[in-house]
């Protein structure tokens, strides 16, 4: 894939009404304001947004008037991850503005309502992303790390396959929790390692949209990887939205990927 | 001269917030209707907005009474947009009901039309066009798993226009004299979009 093709999204992670950005999922600390932040990278040319709410992660209540305020903001698309369960009202959020809903948790909690939610608003409308925490690459297995009760799952990377084609999501977001918040050059490296795995344990998964996301320091990393065909491209957080030492938060989004 | 008078129509299925956000900018009178008696003779335009599942989507249109509204053509103009254009056809691989036939094509999944094998097709893809108007040629925002396919198009809707996924046969978007639908999301693709909707409210509609 050359640039142009390559799918970048910027990602927000808010709490209650503030833009927040954590460290391997953990201690979020104030960023800014997200109506500005938001506001921002619309018109820089973002070519999508991911908007996770952490705090709704844990009470598994999405906030629908601030989710509709910020998709105001946005005339891009727009994907929505935190606290989404069989008790979230997707028709709501669906009008508000969210095009793409992003499980974690409820995909081995409530598989069903996962299935369900793929049934009413079509596959390509529903992402997994998975957080992983470690992967023996000898054995095949998956460690998941669940920021909702900070456990971690065992799955062997041929069964998350088949759960994941028997679930109909058209999209897998792979995080390596380790780098989330962190940029490092080592970063590349270990995800070309990870996404072989995948090629070679959980062939069928390729076919659906593949991004990676945690770690993405620069656009130099992004180039690096962009020689694997069945990825499909990256959701970048620190690199385009990042504090400065003067308590002010610089944002960014690459030229290069940018739809303006 | 007066604004054009346009329904969007809330069957339940779509991103109605987004689609009257972005008519709302341009001179035009919007009113986001749940049922067919909510929309009168002066309408100038009819939007069907969709994001979802097909079998979904058609059985939503029948609950809120729309497909028979729909199919019955008490409308001027109507405008399809995602699952909304999608639905304008006879049926979908994605489901066992019919559509509305509005357009005489059915969608198939897109197992061979994307690079790599893919069967999803999400992001910022370059839409050609033959027609100069009202679809510019540039990048629009696409996500869905299935769509119209330009041989089929061709050989049975030969009254539209099409634009098309550039290096693929997907039906991006077709016109005809009182029909539109966009594959893509006009209301979701930035300045492109707004474009677009320009173009209609002052060329089409």
């Amino acid at each position: 894939m050359n640039g142009s093709e390559l799918r970048v999204l910027a990602s927000l992670q808010i709490s209650g009404d503030e833009a927040v950005k954590t460290e391997q999922f953990r201690n979020p600390q104030y960023l800014g304001d997200p109506t500005n932040i938001l506001r921002i990278l619309d018109q820089k040319g973002a070519q999508e947004i991911l908007l996770s709410d952490i705090g709704a992660s844990k009470t598994k209540l999405p906030n629908y008037d601030f989710i509709r305020h910020l998709s105001e903001e946005v005339s891009v698309p727009l994907a929505y991850g935190g606290g989404l369960s069989e008790n979230s009202d997707i028709k709501l959020l669906t009008s508000l503005g969210v095009e793409r809903f992003v499980v974690n948790n409820s995909f081995f909690e409530a598989n069903s309502f996962v299935r369900e939610l793929s049934s009413q608003i079509g596959k390509s409308s529903v992402a997994l992303s998975l957080d992983i925490s470690h992967f023996d690459e000898e054995s095949g297995i998956l460690e998941l790390w669940s920021s909702l009760n900070s456990t971690v799952r065992r799955l062997p990377i041929s069964e998350l396959n088949e759960m994941v084609i028997a679930s109909k999501v058209g999209e897998i977001i792979i995080r390596v929790v380790e780098f989330d918040g962190r940029s490092s050059n080592s970063v590349p490296a270990r995800y070309r390692s990870i996404l072989k795995k995948f090629q070679t344990l959980a062939p069928d998964l390729l076919s659906l949209q593949i991004l990676i996301g945690t770690g993405i320091g620069s656009e130099d990393q992004i180039n690096s990887l962009s020689d694997i065909k069945f990825l499909d491209g990256f959701v970048v957080g620190t690199m385009i939205c990042r504090p400065q030492n003067s308590n002010g938060v610089l944002i960014t989004f690459p030229k290069t990927f940018s739809i303006l | 001269m007066s604004s054009p008078r346009i329904s969007i129509i809330d069957y339940g299925v779509s991103n109605i917030n987004s689609v009257q956000r972005m008519l709302s900018q341009y001179d035009m009178e919007i009113s986001i209707v749940t049922s067919p008696l909510q929309i009168d003779t002066n309408v100038s335009c009819v939007v069907l907005p969709g994001v979802g599942n097909w079998d979904f989507g058609v059985q939503q249109l029948i609950e809120s009474q729309f497909f028979s509204y729909l199919q019955d053509g008490q409308w001027r103009k109507l405008i399809g947009i995602c699952l909304g254009f999608q639905l304008l056809g006879q049926s979908s691989q994605e489901g066992t009901k019919k559509g509305l036939g509005i357009l005489n094509m059915g969608c198939s999944n897109l197992l061979g039309q994307l690079p790599n094998n893919k069967l999803v097709n999400s992001g910022w893809k370059e839409v050609t066009s033959d027609a100069s108007f009202p679809i510019q040629d540039g990048r629009y925002y696409f996500t869905h798993s299935f769509g119209f396919t330009t041989k089929e198009a061709e050989e049975r809707e030969s009254r539209l226009e099409l634009a098309k996924i550039q290096f693929s046969s997907i039906v991006a978007g077709a016109i005809s004299e009182n029909v539109a639908g966009f594959q893509f999301h006009p209301e979701k693709s930035h300045s492109r979009g707004k474009l677009l909707v320009e173009r209609l409210r002052n060329e089409w509609i």
